[in-house]
């Protein structure tokens, strides 16, 4: 109760404390995002549902990449890779077992949880407390003896499992049309992220595991068994970010650098929603997401209406994540949440 | 009976050997306090008895009850009715008084309810929404005295509780302090370097210094023994 009525006057905080110039800011952003709207209403939605999408992708690799290292301070770069390995569970439940996709999605964040907890186990436990470049360099480790695993297993190159029949048509829009896998993506990731929230800040378990993140030690002294929190949320952190894998190779296939591509962006996400936040991660996954699809759409528009074809700068969406960093950054330092993370 | 039994304890961090043999014994439901100046070793003992990861213990033993808490995970320990409440309070800072006490409820093995704690607190009552960093100094030391409190415990170690609180709100610490001695027959073992206090409060008072136990004496003896007084403790 208590932290949906703070998610809310924080909001309210973050927007009352704006400037005149982010306002005017603002007011020139929702201006272009309209005239892309208006110029390319099909294109526009389009965009605004692949933004979505995608940027639920994002929240959920994020969101356990954020709970690890407010928990047990410890930045796991081998986040992507489980990630990855959700999409290439995905495709041998189906492709090699024949198993229907439904299995695959159960089956994939089980798998890669059980990864993570090897991990954890195996690796990560020795390095709490430690300098976190050490965490850094054994997780990085980690990633490319993930990935080159997975290149031997499944070979360089894509692979993609067939799209289940039932999610293979679109849903009409009237100005466009959407695949109806695009609209259960979007279904699936929220719910999961809503479960991981409710979980967090609802349950015994979740302010057990808040507050580990605010003082570990006090919460053993109280008497959390926090070793098998750090598993428990290690499990679940790679089991998300597995499920996202799962979601991600039926539409799009996957390959073995998206372990790095991804960990990437979701260091990019964690940092723009602020450490330890997992409001934060889920905003900065949105508005990653979003930024990257509909920014081309909004020079494409601009470039309409002015007629200045130059202002449509063709590739730009790819630098667009770490541009929104960087403008984020410059604004509040410490990222969209980072002070009152809803975690701390 | 006997609670706690510190025998020889020896331990210390990576700078150096802090304990050279710590003796130290807590009846069930007494209050003992360990005095002794800034760098003597308190917090180190309280510290080794409660499980924590550091100071590393390099010797002797700590019996509570009949267990052996030596490599026993301070979670266990806790759970074994033992609570600690360590310097600077700790309560969590973004918690509210609810959940700061809730937690230690979920985690005990025969805790009290929440309202039963409030009931002892008038004052966290009031703000049990509150979260713990938007408190003062004396409400929060009040809070993590209801914290642990909570958890029922069979002894409860206080590392400063007087410290920074204002004449009028150490009182009232002192006096929460022994009603949860008196009333509930929780045995209590507190370090503390304001002696005034740690002698209103405790019936048995250890002196450490430089990691012995150098006195072991009653309330009467150390007050009319000055000497003593000035040599360990400075006043």
């Amino acid at each position: 109760m208590s932290s949906t009525l703070d998610a809310r006057t924080r909001m309210q905080r973050l927007l009352s404390e704006r400037s005149p110039a982010a306002l005017l800011g603002a007011l020139a952003g929702v201006l272009l995002l309209g005239n892309a709207a208006v110029q390319k209403p099909g294109l526009f939605i389009d965009q605004a549902i692949g933004g979505l999408v995608y940027g639920m992708i994002l929240v959920m690799i994020s969101l356990g990449l954020a709970l690890v290292l407010g928990l047990m301070g410890v930045v796991n770069f081998a986040h992507g890779a489980l990630f990855m390995l959700g999409g290439y569970f995905t495709y041998a439940t189906m492709a090699s077992y024949g198993l229907p996709f439904w299995a695959a999605l159960l089956i994939a964040p089980i798998g890669v949880g059980i990864v993570g907890i090897v991990i954890e186990v195996v690796v990560l436990r020795r390095l709490y407390g430690k300098e976190p470049i050490i965490g850094l360099l054994a997780t990085f480790g980690l990633t490319l003896m993930i990935e080159e695993a997975a290149r031997f297993v499944w070979g360089a190159s894509a692979v993609q499992p067939a799209k289940p029949e039932f999610l293979t048509g679109g849903t009409d829009l009237i100005v466009t049309q959407v695949g109806t896998y695009r609209l259960f993506t979007v279904a699936v990731s929220t719910i999961s992220v809503a479960g991981v929230y409710y979980l967090i800040t609802k349950t015994d378990f979740g302010l057990s595991v808040r507050a580990g993140v605010q003082d570990g030690e006090m919460t053993e002294f109280v008497g959390v068994n926090l070793p098998l929190r750090f598993t428990a949320m290690f499990f679940l952190g790679s089991a998300i970010a597995g499920l996202g894998g799962a979601l991600r190779v039926v539409e799009f296939g996957i390959d073995p650098g998206a372990a790095e591509e991804f960990v990437l962006l979701a260091f990019v996400v964690v940092v723009i929603g602020g450490v330890g936040s997992i409001f934060g991660s889920v905003l900065a996954g949105l508005l990653v997401g979003w930024a990257q699809f509909l920014v081309p759409v909004v020079l494409s528009a601009l470039a309409i209406v002015t007629g200045v074809s130059a202002i449509n700068v063709q590739g730009i969406s790819d630098i667009i994540p770490f541009l929104v960093m960087i403008v984020v950054l410059l604004i509040r330092p410490r990222g969209l949440f980072g002070e009152e993370g809803l975690l701390e | 009976m006997t609670l706690l039994t510190v025998e020889n304890l020896e331990a210390g961090y990576e700078t150096g050997q802090v304990l050279f043999g710590v003796d130290l014994v807590v009846e069930e439901s007494e209050l003992v306090s360990l005095l002794g100046r800034n760098g003597a070793g308190k917090t180190t003992t309280l510290r080794s008895v409660a499980g924590a990861a550091e100071p590393t213990v390099l010797g002797g033993e700590i019996t509570f009850g009949s267990e052996q808490l030596a490599g026993v995970a301070p979670y266990s320990i806790a759970q074994r009715g033992l609570s600690f409440v360590p310097e600077a309070r700790r309560c969590f800072p973004r918690l509210t008084v609810r959940e700061n006490i809730r937690l230690a409820i979920n985690h005990a093995s025969d805790p009290k309810d929440l309202e039963t704690v409030l009931d002892f607190f008038p004052e966290l009552s009031e703000m049990r929404e509150k979260q713990a960093r938007n408190m003062s100094g004396g409400e929060q030391q009040m809070l993590a005295i209801a914290r642990a409190l909570a958890a029922n415990p069979q002894l409860m170690l206080l590392d400063e509780p007087f410290e920074g609180l204002a004449p009028y709100i150490v009182r009232r610490i002192e006096d929460i302090i022994a009603e949860i001695n008196d009333q509930q027959g929780i045995a209590v073992l507190l370090v503390e370097q304001n002696v005034a206090a740690a002698v209103a409060v405790a019936d048995r008072h250890y002196i450490l210094d430089e990691g012995r136990i150098v006195e072991s004496v009653s309330t009467t003896q150390l007050r009319e023994n000055e000497e003593m007084r000035q040599r360990y403790l400075g006043v």
